[in-house]
Parts: structure tokens; C-alpha cells; sequence
């Protein structure tokens, strides 16, 4: 299922130190959609009363849930990241659904998910760079 | 239009009509947008003889091409209207992610006009806009609506409204945002309850085109970057605004007792750096601020108990040294109650200081104040009479109206108290210790205010960045803040490049100070962003543009040199402690100055030929009549 892949990257952040600045959510859409909107990012951060910023970010799980639950087969493991075949995918919401971080988003207008390939703009933007470059054995 | 939404949608609550109209281009290269575009439109939509408060003023929501886009601290709008406070040109600024969310729902602006019958909120979800009904949501406070607008909408919306305040139409009444973000000064919150317009619900899953996608990235990081590096950034991270109270005490600038003094005793119990040891949960940032100089702060337990956003400086100067108020946890639940409530630390801090020397100097009589210790320093009166101005009880509704209006009805020695230029409140500085601030108060277009021009790089420390900004021909003298010398050129230039920030949609923080992000980044953003061909000339003319437009609401409006002035007390009656102390504001020295500068009459009216000079030709003709 890893495509062979022994290790697997994915960003952290601690939600105390995240500010929500959003920056993330910027750089990610402009990185894939070529616009700021983040509407279309596969980050997110939610602002909590007890002062959390938390960031809901794709952890790249080796056993790839939304993966496993895709029923069309649009969703794969490609070079260390899930990959989505949109004309494949029945916009169906099921990886969403199987997600246990939350990280798994939908495009508004066209309903297809929207899921983080690890290319890590948003890390690079971070201003008090909090996000941290996890590896994990798949 | 990249960069853009490239729309601007009107919603008459009279009618109850919504049009969309699309961003004139023209006026977008008169002005950018922001401040520049809203008062072009106030300008020629609410004349002089509209009631602040009737359905003929409007309030003017809008963005900047930077707004929702990567530029750090491209988060803000402006709301701009005839003020009700002061009865001239006004508007409050706010930062936050509801702005971002109005470009992203497609609008660059968002014009409300009229007046409800009945309570409404203003529900956007990108093309679709809709007047509801808001009678389970009036009487609520900013908290609650916001948490009932988020659960029948949706968690993915931003939303702006009003407390119990703006309801009352207390003029000292704000608009806030993202529950802690406050567009706060002018009254504007008190425009909107006399509209009955609880609040504006904004969902936007579009996005900002950006002019350059490949360098544009590249661009940010490096502004980004730029910023981080500074060292006032980075204390700004420590200790956020609230790290100014000791400083300002220090210099002699914090209000102290209504201005009477520049020192409060008090200043290190109730600054940024106990709020960082002791009640600080995290610094904060909004949409793409890099700085986050925000508080998000808790007092645990006892009477005070509450998280909210702040205190800023501002906060701790208002309703702590200004009323003589040393414990911190009360400034804080004070502030808290101001986000709340919906209204203005600084305004409302100012006619709380101001009834208390009233008081104290028998001026103010014993039934209007009822059951209130109004002694200097009572901490808990200050967070009671916060709380009864939001609600006009008692002797809050004598204050709501703010300090002039009362003092008025009290007689000359009460109004002599009243520490206000054209209407509004002093903020926290008291200009004995910085005299460019005296200036900056005296020419606001909004009344007193040290954000019009925020002239700051003369508090101290920052003579190279003097040298960069103005050039070292100034120097030494502007660079000694008790010095009026250069002082009208510092304001005139600080006033014009202010002008360009609001209209852009960034912060003064980081464009002011640190002057980090000055006219050849601003012009090398517009190019990336918007593919704006804007020089660094073009942009200095744009900022004097805007400020000679602002100018020329008032003076139709009739406001002259008279009206740029300052209290009696900052004028004649020199500062008593400090390093400051024997000092008064040399105004009419720099004010000299500066309508030199402006090339304006001696008393403060811009003449035909600067008008013309400024691509301003429309305005010429109310300069027909005026002496």
C-alpha cells in the first residue's frame, strides 16, 4: 500500500503554539490553486476559546485510512503521499469520514477532497515556524 | 482584477435591496482602496447635511488590494461614515479574519445604507446576500451573537456585529469582530444600532488572484522575514502593546489622571510585562500576521474572572493610569467588557477619567453620579460605569453621548476638563512628553487620534531609522521628542504615508513602526499582487491625495485652524513630573509647520492649486464660499 516507502513525512504543530495566522491555509492554496483561498486548503487552523490554535494537518498515517475507505479507487499512495485521481473520485465524502485527524477537506464548489500531499509551503511560511517535519516508518 | 474582488456590493436596509456593483477602476488608481476609496465615496454620498445617526449616513466597510492576501498583516478594512461623535469625517480600523472573509465571499467593499425598520443582520455567503431578521439577537452581547450566528451558519463564517452598546447608540460604541477585534473609535458601532444592524454574518470560499504567481510567493517570505528580523518586532512578540505602559511612564507620555500628569506610579503593576508573567495565555495573530502581537489573556479567579482578547496599551492607558487604576486584573475585565459590550477602551476609558475629575472637583453633581465612588483609582467603579455606559444606566446614559456633550450640560470649568480634539477623546498619550503626538492629535481628521499620522519615531532610539525615513537633514532635533522642531514636516509625511497603509489594507505595524515596509515595498507588493503599475512618487501623492480628500470633508463641514488645537490643560499648563515636566505643547509652531508643508492656507484650508495638484479637481468647487 506505501508504494514501497519505508518512511512517511507529515507536519506537526502543538496547538499552543500555533498564533492562527493562517498563513498555512494561504500558502497551501496558493501553492495548488494559485490563489489565496483558503476555502481550498488542505490545512486548516480553528481558533478555541481556551486559547488553542488548532491545526487540523494530514499526519500521512502509514495505514492510510482515507485510502482504504475511497470506493472508487481514486485515492493512492504515491511517492510517500495520497494522491487523488479526480475522475475517479465520486465526490462521496467517505475519506473525509475516515480521517481521524479531521484533515481531509472539500473543495466548495466541486466536492472532491482535498488532501495534503506533503509538499511542506506551508511549513515554509510558518512565521514562528512551529510546524515540525515528523517522520514515521510505514 | 488581480488582487481584487473586483466588486462592491451596497445593502439598503431602508428598501431592503441588495446591488452589487462592480470596483471602478478609475478610482481604484485615485486611490487603491481602503480609507482612500471609502472616503471618495463618503465624500460624494453623505453631504453635510446628513444626520450621523438618520438613514442618510452610511457606513463603509472596505477592504485594501492587500487584504486576504500573504502581504504580512493583510487582515484589515476600514469602516468609514460621518461620525456621530464628532460630527465630522470618521472611521475606525480593525484587523481580524472577518475582512479576508469578505474579499474571499467576492466584495471588496460592502456599503450600508438606510435604516431597518427592525433589528437585521446581514447574512453573505459569497454570491448570495440576504437581510435577516435579528430580533433573537438584539439585547446580546459580541460573544453571544457571534456563537449563535456561527451555530445556525456554520463555523466557517466570520462574523462583525454590535453589543448592547452600539443598540444604544452610545457614541463611544464599536464594531467588533471575530470576537476581539474592535473597530472601535468615531462612534461607528452607534452608526450601525441606529441602522439596526446587529451584525454582518460572512461566509467567502473564493479566493485573491495574485498578479505575479511566480515571484509572488518568494516576495512574501522575504517582507516576512524582514519584519521577524527587527528587534521592535520581536519585542512586540514578547510583550505586545502592553510593553509600551512602562515605557511611556517612563518617557512621560502615559495619561495619567485625566492628563493631568504623563508618570503613573502604578505603570509597572499594570504593564506588559507582569500581563506577560501573569495572566498571558499566548500572543495572538490574525489572518497573515506574521508579528502577532495580539494578547490572549486569563484571570483565573476572584470578581475579574474572564478571558478576551488584549489588554493593549491602549486598554491599560485607558481605563488603568488614566483613571489611576493600578490593578491590572479590573483593566483587564474593564477591556473584556468593552469586547463585549461592544465599545471603545479609549473612549470609553476618557469620559470615565474625565467624570472623575469632575467629580473630584465638585463638578459633577451627586444625583447624576448616584451610588458611584468616583475617587481616582477605584477599580471597581471603573469596571461598573463600563458596564452601566454600554447599558446608558445612571450615570453611564449622562456619559454615553461622550465628555463634550456632557461637560456641556455642566458649564465651562466641566468642559475645560474634557481632554478632546473636535469632539473625540484624547487616546494614551499625553503630548507634553512627545510633542509630535500634540501635532499628530491637533490635525487628525478624525479628531484626536495618534493613529492618523502615528508619529512615533521620535519616542526614542530611533535616529537611524529617522535618518531612512525623513533623511539625516532633520536630525538632531527630530529626534528629540520634546522638541517641536520638524515636527510639522514628521506629522505631514507620517499623515500621507498612513493614508497609503489604510488604503492598501495593511497594519501600521511594521509599515510605521518598525519602518520596515516602507513605499518601494508597498510599490514592488501592488506590482506582484494587483500588477499595479504604481511608482514611489505615484504613491507619496496618492497618500497627500487621500489626506487633502479627508481634509476637504471636513472643511465642508467647517472646520478650520480654530478646530486643530488642544486642550487648554496640554497647551498652558505645563507637565509636573518627569522627564517632560515644565513642558508644554508648542502648537501653533508646528502647526505653522505643517500647513506649510501642506501647502495649505493659515487657517487649515487646502487651496485651489494644491487640490489641482493632487488630481482632486471634483473638490474644487467647495472651496467656492468658504472663508
Amino acid at each position: 500500500m506505501a508504494g514501497g516507502h519505508l518512511v512517511l513525512e507529515h507536519y506537526e504543530v502543538d496547538p499552543r503554539e500555533c498564533t492562527g495566522c493562517r498563513y498555512c491555509e494561504a500558502a497551501c492554496s496558493l501553492e495548488h490553486f494559485g490563489k489565496v483561498a483558503p476555502a481550498l486548503a488542505r490545512v486548516r487552523v480553528r481558533r478555541h476559546d481556551d486559547g488553542r490554535d488548532e491545526v487540523s494537518m494530514c499526519r500521512n498515517c502509514p495505514d492510510h485510512p482515507c485510502v482504504e475507505a475511497c470506493p472508487t479507487g481514486a485515492l493512492s499512495v504515491r511517492e510517500g503521499h495520497v494522491e487523488l485521481e479526480r475522475e475517479l473520485c465520486a465526490a462521496c465524502g467517505a475519506c473525509g469520514e475516515a480521517c481521524p485527524y479531521g484533515a481531509v477537506f472539500f473543495h466548495p464548489a466541486e466536492g472532491y477532497p482535498l488532501i495534503c500531499v506533503q509538499c511542506g509551503t506551508c511549513a515554509g511560511f510558518c512565521p514562528p515556524g512551529v510546524m515540525k517535519l515528523v517522520r514515521v516508518c510505514g | 482584477m488581480y488582487g481584487y474582488a473586483g466588486k462592491i456590493l451596497r445593502v439598503d436596509l431602508t428598501r431592503g435591496e441588495v446591488r452589487k456593483e462592480p470596483l471602478d477602476e478609475n478610482l481604484v488608481r485615485r486611490f487603491l482602496g481602503g480609507t482612500g476609496y471609502a472616503s471618495w465615496l463618503l465624500y460624494h454620498e453623505v453631504g453635510p447635511g446628513v444626520d450621523p445617526l438618520g438613514p442618510h449616513n452610511k457606513l463603509y466597510f472596505f477592504t485594501g488590494p492587500f487584504t486576504g492576501t500573504m502581504w504580512p498583516q493583510g487582515n484589515r478594512y476600514v469602516v468609514t461614515t460621518r461620525s456621530p461623535l464628532t460630527g465630522i469625517w470618521g472611521e475606525a480600523h480593525a484587523a481580524g479574519h472577518w475582512a479576508p472573509a469578505l474579499k474571499f465571499a467576492g466584495y471588496d467593499g460592502l456599503v450600508v445604507e438606510g435604516e431597518s425598520p427592525r433589528p437585521v443582520y446581514i447574512f453573505i455567503s459569497d454570491e448570495r446576500v440576504e437581510i435577516r431578521d435579528a430580533g433573537h439577537l438584539w439585547g446580546k452581547n459580541v460573544h453571544e451573537t457571534e456563537d449563535m450566528l456561527l451555530d445556525a451558519h456554520g463555523d466557517d463564517c466570520r462574523v462583525a456585529s454590535i453589543g448592547p452598546a452600539g443598540e444604544n447608540r452610545v457614541l463611544v460604541a464599536a464594531i467588533v469582530n471575530d470576537r476581539d477585534r474592535v473597530a472601535a473609535r468615531c462612534g461607528v458601532g452607534a452608526v450601525m444600532g441606529a441602522k439596526r444592524l446587529k451584525a454582518i454574518c460572512v461566509r467567502g470560499t473564493g479566493g485573491v488572484e495574485v498578479a505575479d504567481r511566480v515571484r509572488y510567493p518568494g516576495f512574501c517570505r522575504r517582507m516576512i522575514q524582514k519584519l521577524l528580523d527587527d528587534p521592535i518586532a520581536g519585542t512586540r512578540v514578547v510583550y505586545g502593546t502592553a510593553g509600551l505602559m512602562e515605557i511611556m511612564s517612563d518617557i512621560g507620555r502615559v495619561p495619567t489622571w485625566n492628563l493631568r500628569s504623563g508618570v503613573f506610579p502604578g505603570a509597572r503593576r499594570i504593564g506588559g510585562r507582569r500581563l506577560r508573567q501573569e495572566y498571558l495565555l499566548k500572543p495572538r495573530a490574525d489572518f497573515a500576521c506574521a508579528q502577532r502581537c495580539g494578547r490572549y489573556v486569563e484571570v483565573k479567579e476572584g470578581p475579574f474572572r474572564c478571558r478576551t482578547g488584549g489588554p493593549e496599551f491602549e486598554t491599560l492607558a485607558a481605563l488603568g493610569s488614566r483613571c489611576g487604576v493600578d490593578d491590572l486584573e479590573a483593566v483587564i475585565y474593564a477591556g473584556y467588557l468593552c469586547n463585549v459590550l461592544g465599545m471603545d477602551t479609549i473612549g470609553a476609558g476618557a469620559v470615565i477619567s474625565w467624570a472623575m475629575e469632575a467629580w473630584e472637583l465638585g463638578l459633577l453633581p451627586r444625583e447624576l453620579v448616584g451610588d458611584l465612588d468616583l475617587s481616582w483609582g477605584n477599580a471597581e467603579t471603573v469596571v461598573e460605569l463600563t458596564r452601566r455606559l454600554a447599558y446608558r444606566e445612571g450615570l453611564g446614559d449622562f456619559l454615553a453621548n461622550g465628555s463634550l456633550r456632557a461637560a456641556r450640560e455642566l458649564g465651562p470649568e466641566a468642559e475645560k476638563l474634557v481632554m478632546h480634539v473636535k469632539g473625540m477623546e484624547i487616546a494614551g498619550q499625553d503630548p507634553r512628553g512627545q510633542k509630535s503626538m500634540g501635532l499628530a492629535m491637533a490635525t487628525s481628521a478624525r479628531g484626536a487620534d495618534h493613529l492618523y499620522a502615528f508619529p512615533v519615531l521620535d519616542e526614542g532610539g530611533f535616529d537611524e531609522e529617522i535618518r531612512r525615513v525623513y533623511g539625516p537633514q532633520y536630525m538632531p532635533e527630530m529626534a528629540d521628542r520634546l522638541s517641536p522642531v520638524h515636527k510639522g514636516h514628521m506629522v505631514y509625511v507620517n499623515e500621507n504615508w498612513a493614508a497609503v497603509v489604510e488604503s492598501v489594507g495593511a497594519c501600521k505595524y511594521g509599515t510605521m513602526v518598525p519602518p520596515t515596509l516602507g513605499y518601494e515595498e508597498v510599490a514592488e507588493g501592488l506590482a506582484l499582487t494587483c500588477g499595479l503599475d504604481c511608482s514611489v512618487a505615484d504613491l507619496e501623492k496618492l497618500g497627500e491625495r487621500v489626506v487633502n480628500l479627508q481634509r476637504m470633508y471636513n472643511v465642508r463641514l467647517g472646520i478650520r485652524r480654530a478646530h486643530d488645537t488642544l486642550p487648554e490643560r496640554l497647551l498652558k499648563e505645563p507637565a509636573p513630573d518627569g522627564p517632560a515636566r515644565g513642558h508644554v505643547v508648542e502648537l501653533d509652531y508646528m502647526l505653522d509647520e505643517y500647513y506649510r508643508e501642506r501647502g495649505w492656507r493659515e487657517d487649515g484650508v487646502p487651496t485651489r492649486e494644491r487640490l489641482l495638484e493632487l488630481g482632486l479637481p471634483e473638490l474644487v468647487r467647495d472651496l467656492e464660499g468658504v472663508r
